[in-house]
């Protein structure tokens, strides 16, 4: 009777806290999702389009409330009130919208397999205990320091002698996620705040299985993800949802130059807007693929103008945009204020200095001998569809041109923060390489996926 | 409310395709007889390179592999599809963690499932889940809790061990680790081998720690 009730107690929890961040989302950006929103009238979305949007929105306010209000219990409360707002108002527009549109076959096979796979991976994520090294010491640790301190305060003990270790600077979106679980439970164990894991995990499966198609191409992609993360999904190190998010943003936008559907755009830029929050490489990440956007828009700006001034000129926009990157500029002034700085500096002389003996001893070959190593099955199959695209006389998409151009600058970005870095290069190389590269693997994968679609002569699945 | 965006067409008509193409004739360029073109001996001289390169790379059945691949692929095209799905899933059930992460993931929910009792126990456990950290530093923070320490340091060799050091530290917060705490964690043997400790008092010796007050 016990365990059915701790089972029911565990589901209960999980499913309102994806309620509470879909809550959250919809009253930020369920302006730009209604009808009268950025869509035509004839356009509508379908829940499974909408859901993943909010609910990372949600997660990005959930933080921002936690870096304005600081304190565990307040910002609970009022992130409930909140939610609360934002649920009314998102079930009066799934009873204008939704209702009689959602049920039907296909709709509910995507929502048995989304479904399945979240709770396939559910059971790791809280089955095993947190072990992993810079899970404990980076993620969970500061997540560990919030819930004692019942706060997100420089009295928590950020600057306490010898913390160093767990890089205190660090991004605290998770860490404070998992405090804010813990406190609701009431208590803290290596098992319980994993469940943080498992909020993340949620939005990039719906995206994935809204490119559903009875194809090898989705075949292909739901092979890989979010499954080729393998133990990065559950133990605790957010290198794997990293990776998964960027790569999700570039699948959308590919998506979005197919149809220009604003929601692919809104989609993309809100798994981007995320990557800061999770960890240092976001801010690269966000570069490169903003970048690699702006360029692929201003180039089809003839064929697909958009309404720039529709864009421009809507103050709703601004504030959407403010609201979502405020818990990063939030962040950083707090880590000025409490004397906590990144031992990666770019543009410091030290930094210069390093950069040149470091290539001057060879180490970039090394650098790149690494990142091939790590990029080598990626790379096997990219060559495999280029290829046969070409032997099939296929044009070369753009959505995959997109991809490799992004992945080819954070790869840059990271292969110079290797060059920069003020520690053991080798012992850098040995332990975090793996990880950071998962990231150019995922979109490498994603643009074999569109090389994939291009040969079996598909388009993207609309929706 | 404006829309956003006014026009929509094909990807085939977008202009980035076009630039691309003007930019890139070698690349992008179409045509019925390849012999003879640009694209042709672009695409060569780049498998020429790919194939020698994976060849260095350790990847030999794949350099060898992918010219074959290709010839075959202009020779035999209407089963172009299932050569393709062939090898990429090859390449991918071989070499990527894909089929691992469903086998462990299905072995820990086999394992989950068996046990649901104990681990819904554990998981709804404060402080559960504490085996995974070093012996050591276990034994340290069961030391911290029975004494109901305020702070406490470690000496210079168990400091040297970073796992253990790392996880005492997080695992005893809020309990501090402070330099000047009279609190001192060591290993047994060192109370053996060093003198410094004959005149400290030692309050509880376990197994692989101990912890001596000296002030």
């Amino acid at each position: 009777m016990f365990t059915f009730l701790n089972t029911v107690s565990l589901f209960l929890f999980l499913i309102s806290g994806v309620i509470y961040f879909g809550g959250l989302g919809w009253l930020t950006v369920g302006s730009l999702l209604r009808k009268d929103g950025i869509f035509k009238k004839k356009e509508h979305l379908t829940v499974l389009q909408e859901l993943p949007v909010i609910i990372t929105v949600g997660l990005i306010i959930n933080y921002g409330l936690i870096l304005i209000f600081r304190e565990l219990s307040i910002t609970i409360v009022i992130g409930i009130f909140l939610s609360l707002i934002g649920l009314c108002g998102y079930g009066l527009h799934f009873y204008r919208v939704h209702f009689r549109n959602t049920i039907n076959a296909a709709y509910f096979t995507r929502v048995l397999c989304i479904t399945f796979v979240c709770i396939y991976l559910l059971g790791p994520i809280i089955s095993q205990p947190l072990e992993d090294w810079d899970a404990r010491s980076n993620w969970f640790f500061p997540g560990r320091m919030i819930y004692v301190e019942g706060a997100l305060n420089q009295s928590a003990g950020w600057n306490h002698e010898g913390m160093e270790f767990s890089h205190p600077y660090y991004p605290k979106l998770v860490p404070a996620l998992a405090a804010q679980s813990a406190y609701v439970m009431g208590f803290w164990n290596e098992y319980l705040p994993k469940i943080s894991l498992f909020f993340l995990l949620v939005p990039p499966v719906i995206w994935l299985f809204s490119f559903t198609g009875k194809s090898w191409s989705f075949l292909f992609l739901i092979f890989l993800f979010p499954f080729f993360f393998h133990k990065m999904l559950w133990n605790g190190y957010l290198d794997g949802y990293f990776a998964l998010y960027f790569s999700i943003s570039l699948l959308l936008f590919g998506r979005f130059l197919k149809y220009f559907h604003p929601v692919d755009m809104v989609g993309a830029l809100v798994c981007l807007i995320l990557l800061p929050y999770l960890k240092q490489e976001g801010v690269l990440a966000l570069f490169s693929a903003l970048t690699v956007m702006a360029v692929s828009l201003f180039m089809v700006r003839k064929e697909h103008p958009l309404n720039y001034r529709a864009i421009f000129t809507n103050i709703k926009h601004y504030i959407i945009t403010i609201i979502l990157l405020a818990p990063l500029f939030l962040w950083g002034i707090y880590k000025e204020r409490w004397g906590l700085s990144s031992d990666i500096e770019p543009f410091a002389i030290d930094s210069f200095i390093r950069l040149t003996e470091r290539i001057e001893e060879g180490d970039l070959w090394m650098i790149l001998d690494y990142t091939q190593y790590m990029l080598n099955t990626a790379l096997l199959i990219l060559g495999i569809f280029y290829f046969a695209l070409v032997a099939l006389k296929k044009d070369f998409p753009v959505q995959a041109l997109v991809v490799l151009l992004t992945a080819l600058i954070y790869c840059g970005g990271l292969t110079f923060v290797d060059l920069i870095i003020p520690r053991d290069l080798e012992l850098v190389l040995d332990t975090i390489k793996y990880r950071t590269m998962l990231s150019v693997n995922g979109l490498i994968y994603i643009s074999c996926y569109f090389l994939f679609l291009k040969i079996e002569d598909r388009s993207v699945p609309p929706h | 409310m404006p829309c956003l965006f006014e026009k929509q067409s094909v990807f085939s008509k977008i202009a980035c395709y076009n630039w691309l193409k003007k930019a890139l004739p070698m690349l992008f360029e179409k045509c019925d007889s390849l012999k003879n073109t640009w694209w042709w001996y672009f695409n060569l001289f780049l498998l020429l390179i790919w194939a020698p390169l994976q060849y260095t790379f350790s990847n030999r059945v794949y350099a060898l592999y992918i010219i074959i691949f290709f010839i075959l692929l202009r020779r035999v095209r209407n089963v172009y599809l299932p050569l393709i799905v062939a090898s990429i899933f090859f390449i991918l059930v071989f070499n990527t963690y894909t089929i691992d992460t469903w086998a462990d993931v299905k072995n820990y929910n086999t394992t989950t499932a068996k046990n649901r009792k104990m681990t819904l126990q554990t998981i709804l456990t404060p402080r559960s889940g504490l085996e995974v950290i070093p012996d050591e530093s276990r034994q340290m923070l069961s030391l911290i809790q029975k004494y109901n320490l305020p702070h406490y340091r470690i000496s210079p060799v168990l400091r040297k061990d970073e796992l253990v050091f790392q996880r005492i530290y997080e695992t005893a917060w809020p309990v501090k680790m402070k330099d000047s705490s009279p609190y001192l964690f060591v290993c047994p043997d060192e109370l053996q081998e060093n003198k410094k400790f004959e005149t400290c008092s030692i309050v509880e010796k376990k197994e692989k720690i101990a912890l001596v007050y000296l002030p």
